[in-house]
């Protein structure tokens, strides 16, 4: 016969509440087969009928051939297990009640209760660690901000912490529902079987919810993922967020290091990638060399680079604290022996500071919600060009 | 097994020890055989009958004796007749202390 499988409008552990939901499906001919993620009903003829649900004793317990002798003699047919709960029905008006000694009852939730408290220590500890790690990785750092603009997902990450502290606030109110259900029972409070039926469907929610917030989480990620591109320099004819090193090196004998191979990685290169925080970032690198001329310590041709980041904020309280955060990944990563700095207060930037190493120069520039960092290898001066780069920089429009 | 909101057993413990005191008996005829001696007053539900014999059967209060079939045949040990006699014991003090002063 065929099965209608339907959602069940309450929790499980609602127990009364899913025994008055079964007699009301059976009151419209609807009568449980099994209960899996869907509730099945095979169709029959309507009939008044009452259920209970009795908790499992022992883990995938098949009720023993006793207990279903006591149960059927006293009108009780034994309907399947879900879980923790075995389920029975009784058409019979004079059936005697499954339970007739609450504290005897009680200790029937024994197991159901220890399986409860286990299962939300074990989620607790679990989701406590995984939550801290991706917390710490991602916000108790000292870059958080250049940490999430720079490699994004951040919406996965409050995604997965909202999941984690939904399903340990979950789990907590089963265990604590089953638990004190118990206590009444072992104080003395019989169980009411008589309650009405009424839809919730408050649980559903609980189904409902995870995918109402991953949903947008992977859309998102499909998006960032979609939205990033990168291309060699030789076949980009967009506007660049910066200035280009051609600005610096003057040399008409300058050239610059482009692979031989059309595919894979580029020399010159500007790469666009998008994230929540900063809707617009891009990556350019440009490497040249001038054939004949040596680097002061004649350690090889002279071969100047530049690479630069660009960062157009969401919101413009972001780049503040952005432009800090950058001047300290870049300054302190590499370690440098002798290091200046330089905060320019001439230039048109809201906020600007030069830094030198040897034949470094770095720039980090900050105008409204936009924030540039721009490296430089070589022997030409990066102040020489500040008016280029505010310009480049504040009329720079998306590609 | 003591009740937990008392101190002594639940009257269905008591009930049932009374029964296999009589003799041995199944679940089935536990249940009948307190329903009759009680006249309908207590009834034993087949999940209280089959909790409470699992326990029994656990702290060795009775001992399984004889199986036919699905019924299982129990009778009560040393230690579920000396349980027994104490319970009768406080119930009859509690009796005659209600009587002393009340009654």
């Amino acid at each position: 016969m065929r099965l209608v499988k339907r959602l069940m409008p309450v929790s499980i552990y609602d127990i009364t509440q899913v025994e008055a939901y079964l007699t009301h499906m059976a009151s419209k001919g609807y009568f449980i087969k099994k209960i899996k993620i869907l509730t099945s009903f095979e169709k029959g003829t309507p009939e008044k009928t009452k259920y209970r649900l009795e908790p499992v004793r022992k883990q995938r317990e098949e009720p023993a051939q006793e207990m279903l002798l006591f149960y059927e003699e006293q009108g009780w047919e034994y309907i399947c297990t879900t879980g923790l709960f075995h389920v029975f029905k009784s058409t019979r008006e004079d059936a005697t009640e499954i339970h007739t000694d609450s504290v005897t009852q009680g200790e029937t939730f024994d197991f159901l209760n220890k399986q409860l408290k286990f299962l939300f220590w074990l989620i607790t500890a679990l989701y406590l660690f995984s939550g801290g790690m991706i917390l710490y990785s991602s916000f108790i750092n000292d870059r958080p901000l250049y940490f999430s603009t720079e490699y994004g997902g951040l919406t996965s990450k409050v995604t997965i912490i909202i999941l984690f502290v939904f399903t340990i606030i979950h789990s907590h109110r089963d265990y604590r529902k089953m638990k004190r259900l118990k206590e009444q029972l072992e104080s003395g409070v019989r169980m009411n079987h008589n309650h009405r039926y009424k839809p919730r469907y408050q649980h559903c929610f609980e189904f409902v919810l995870p995918l109402l917030i991953l949903i947008p989480m992977f859309s998102i990620n499909s998006y960032a993922i979609n939205a990033s591109w990168e291309k060699s320099l030789l076949e980009y004819d967009g506007n660049l967020p910066t200035i280009s090193i051609t600005e610096l090196e003057k040399n008409p004998d300058f050239s610059f290091e482009y692979d031989d191979e059309s595919e894979g990685p580029y020399e010159n290169y500007i790469s666009y990638h998008w994230s929540e925080l900063a809707p617009q970032v891009y990556n350019v690198e440009e490497r040249g060399l001038i054939e004949g001329q040596m680097w002061e310590d004649n350690s090889g041709t002279y071969s100047p680079s530049m690479e630069t980041e660009f960062y157009r904020m969401r919101f413009q309280f972001l780049a503040k604290p952005l432009f800090e955060e950058i001047i300290d990944y870049h300054t302190e990563r590499n370690h440098y022996e002798k290091i200046e700095y330089h905060e320019l207060l001439d230039t048109k930037f809201d906020q600007a500071t030069l830094v030198s190493t040897d034949n470094t120069q770095m720039f980090f520039g900050r105008i409204g919600r936009k924030v540039i960092f721009i490296k430089y290898y070589g022997h030409e001066d990066l102040k020489a060009v500040m008016n280029k780069m505010f310009e480049a920089v504040n009329n720079f429009e998306e590609a | 097994m003591a009740k937990k909101a008392f101190d002594g057993l639940t009257e269905s413990m008591y009930y049932i020890l009374m029964a296999f005191c009589k003799e041995e008996m199944c679940g089935s005829d536990v249940t009948q055989y307190i329903e009759n001696k009680t006249k309908g007053r207590v009834k034993i539900g087949p999940g209280t009958l089959y909790t409470i014999l699992a326990r029994f059967e656990d702290e060795k209060i009775i001992e399984e004796t004889a199986v036919e079939g699905r019924k299982r045949f129990y009778g009560i040990t040393e230690k579920g007749i000396s349980l027994f006699k104490d319970e009768l014991l406080r119930l009859k003090t509690c009796i005659l202390d209600s009587e002393e002063d009340i009654l």
